[in-house]
């Protein structure tokens, strides 16, 4: 036995290092000292993230299908009107030189469909009654492709060509028409003139949604322009996008190309009380989120207290030994650090997974479906995997991880050596 | 005269346990010269852990002062402690106090690698005090792996590694039996002889006073008597 390696020279003055491979060795190794602490509060994490990834997709799900819903119906995501349609939707207020506009927007990789629509407010009779409803003069080869009413028809066909019209089921039975029957319609022209037309209805439509169902009337858009003296003009160009997300930024670059004449609303502009309950319904998601990363944070700062507690000894003799407060306590939280790491990968693995297969194969919903069905929606429900979520919740739980894992730590601000080694032997 | 390693002036600790102060060490003036190898000996309560203690700066005096290689620790603060005790002053415990989850080595780097030491230059010296210790083939081995002995020694080649400038060991040979705590003297011994460390020992047992060049006796805080060996065991 000999002491040659002492015969190293002395360093000169310390230089310290907060993270080496040894440091980040000694925090790992450390979180398996108590196996099963560890994977109880890092499964905490992990499955509160799968809850938080879970819970969100699933909304996430349920609102692409409520929007879908509610814009394939009449509004499309996008509609162009003229710049006072929205405040006075009188007959005057037309988007001109429709056609070519309508040609032109076709043609963009973004439009899935788009639609000229007519509309006025008119009187409606039928033999013994007259209500007053909003008469839609529509393009039934793009209706179809744009809106879903054509597949909401209850009774008869929808629209071809000529003289003829659809009606709401409830409006239908309020003027006691029905399939074959006629109706007059009698409004006043974009001139001022008298504008009637008599026409067929071939079809009652049950769209769900009770206003449409009271006062809407189709007919085709000729025979409207026709009626209310307008020529190569309409009141609403509705577009639905390949991609619905994509709303807010089209809905930019097209009020660009169009100008002030112009103007491009969205379907939260055309829907407001839908992005309302959107945003309401997120909210209480998030405060839901903010009360589980409260409960991973009472977990881990549990964990923590009792790791300083259990490990006081060991800290003694590391400040014995020259390791300082902030060095211990950096090594604390890089260790809170790979426990939130270890449970993050269960959750986003696990989130990723589950989500994936039910995004796939739906999730049935049972009673709850057959009356959804009776509404045109789909007897399952989507999750559509929210990539957002799958950064936002592991970065509320490091954080909250972090925060719960400080306040014990800070103990060993407090840690006299001496104390710390004395008490332990 | 030798250069002095310690200089203890008028030491007086005074714990203040449940409202009852109790005093551990009272007025002890106490020199410490480069090269020694000092027991301090005396019965439980005697005073020896609280002036290791005071020595090594792991607390701080009710008055008086240390100096250390000519530094007063009153001048410190909680950092430049930390500083001074990592680069001057090498512990061994009891109980040994090695971190469970790191090996031999890895222990040993440990140390330096709160020194910044590079990483190539961490293991070397690791490697070398592990293999000039006796235990190089037990490197890789963590602490639960290793017997009393073994773990001490490797307590002794993390205390000596940042090559300190005073070694401190409380109770080193406590859990050790009769044989390892002849082996373990004999490294001291040749520690202290060899490379000039001077060696601190608080002990109970007369093995290791035998060890020691000089021998200073504690009772109730105060010394007693304090005097040079007149033979070495090694």
């Amino acid at each position: 036995m000999s002491t040659e390696a002492l015969a190293v020279p002395r360093p000169g003055v310390a230089r310290r290092s907060a993270f080496t491979p040894i440091t980040v060795a000694l925090a790992w190794r450390n979180l398996w000292r108590s196996r099963r602490r560890t994977w109880l509060t890092a499964g905490g994490v992990g499955f509160s993230i799968f809850i938080m990834v879970f819970a969100w997709s699933m909304q996430v799900g349920t609102f692409s299908l409520m929007i879908d819903n509610a814009t394939s119906l009449i509004s499309g995501h996008l509609q162009i009107q003229h710049r006072s349609f929205a405040d006075d939707p009188g007959l005057r207020n037309t988007v001109r030189d429709a056609s070519s506009l309508l040609a032109e927007l076709e043609l963009h990789p973004e439009i899935e469909a788009v639609a000229l629509r007519a509309q006025a407010f008119a009187l409606v009779s039928g033999d013994e009654r007259t209500f007053g409803a909003q008469v839609m003069g529509v393009d039934p080869i793009r209706e179809r492709r744009l809106s879903s009413l054509p597949d909401r028809i209850v009774s008869g066909r929808y629209l071809a060509t000529g003289r003829e019209a659809i009606i709401g089921a409830t409006l239908a039975v309020n003027l006691a028409v029905g399939v074959g029957d006629e109706v007059v319609v009698l409004g006043s022209g974009k001139d001022g003139g008298i504008a009637a037309m008599a026409i067929e209805i071939v079809g009652v439509f049950d769209s769900g949604i009770i206003d449409l169902d009271r006062s809407l009337l189709q007919v085709e858009l000729r025979a409207f322009q026709e009626a209310f003296d307008l020529t190569d003009e309409g009141h609403v160009l509705a577009l639905r996008l390949t991609d619905f997300e994509r709303t807010d930024a089209l809905k930019v670059a097209l009020q660009q190309r169009l100008g002030e004449g112009l103007s491009v609303r969205s379907w939260s502009e055309l829907m407001p009380e839908l992005e309302q309950m959107v945003g309401l319904k997120q909210a209480g998601t998030e405060i839901f989120f903010v009360l589980l990363a409260l409960l991973v944070t009472f977990s881990v700062f549990n964990t923590f207290a009792m790791t300083v507690f259990e490990r006081s000894r060991e800290f003694g003799m590391l400040l014995a030994v020259g390791m300082r407060p902030g060095q211990i306590m950096l090594q604390l939280q890089l260790e809170a650090a790979l426990m939130c790491l270890l449970g993050v990968a269960l959750g986003v693995g696990m989130s990723v997974l589950v989500v994936s297969l039910m995004a796939r194969t739906g999730i049935p919903l049972g009673d709850v479906g057959e009356l959804l069905r009776q509404y045109h929606m789909p007897d399952r429900l989507y999750p559509s995997l929210a990539h957002g979520v799958l950064v936002a919740a592991p970065v509320l739980m490091f954080v909250s991880i972090q925060l719960a894992a400080a306040i014990p730590t800070l103990r060993v601000r407090h840690m006299q050596p001496a104390t710390e080694l004395r008490a332990a032997a | 005269m030798a250069e002095l390693v310690a200089n203890c002036r008028g030491l007086t600790r005074i714990y203040q346990d449940d409202a009852v102060p109790v005093q551990a060490l009272v007025d002890v003036d106490f020199d410490l010269a480069a090269g020694e190898f000092v027991s301090l000996a005396g019965p439980s309560g005697s005073g020896k852990s609280t002036l290791l203690n005071l020595i090594g700066g792991l607390d701080r005096p009710t008055s008086g002062d240390v100096c250390i290689d000519g530094v007063a620790l009153s001048t410190l603060n909680e950092a430049g402690l930390s500083d001074l005790r990592l680069n001057k002053i090498g512990f061994v415990f009891q109980a040994y106090n090695l971190i469970p989850v790191l090996s031999a080595r890895e222990n040993v780097e440990f140390i330096m690698q709160l020194q910044g030491v590079s990483a190539r230059k961490r293991r070397e010296r690791a490697v070398a005090m592990l293999d000039s210790l006796g235990i190089g083939d037990l490197a890789e081995r963590r602490p639960g792996e290793l017997s009393g002995g073994q773990q001490q020694r490797v307590a002794v080649a993390r205390a000596i590694v940042t090559h300190p400038v005073l070694l401190l060991a409380d109770e080193p040979s406590a859990n050790l039996d009769s044989k390892t705590t002849a082996e373990l003297l004999e490294l001291l011994t040749r520690i202290n002889r060899e490379h000039g460390v001077t060696i601190l020992t608080a002990t109970h047992d007369p093995v290791v006073m035998g060890y020691a060049l000089r021998h200073v006796q504690l009772r109730d805080g105060r010394i007693v008597s304090d005097e040079k060996a007149d033979s070495v065991a090694a």
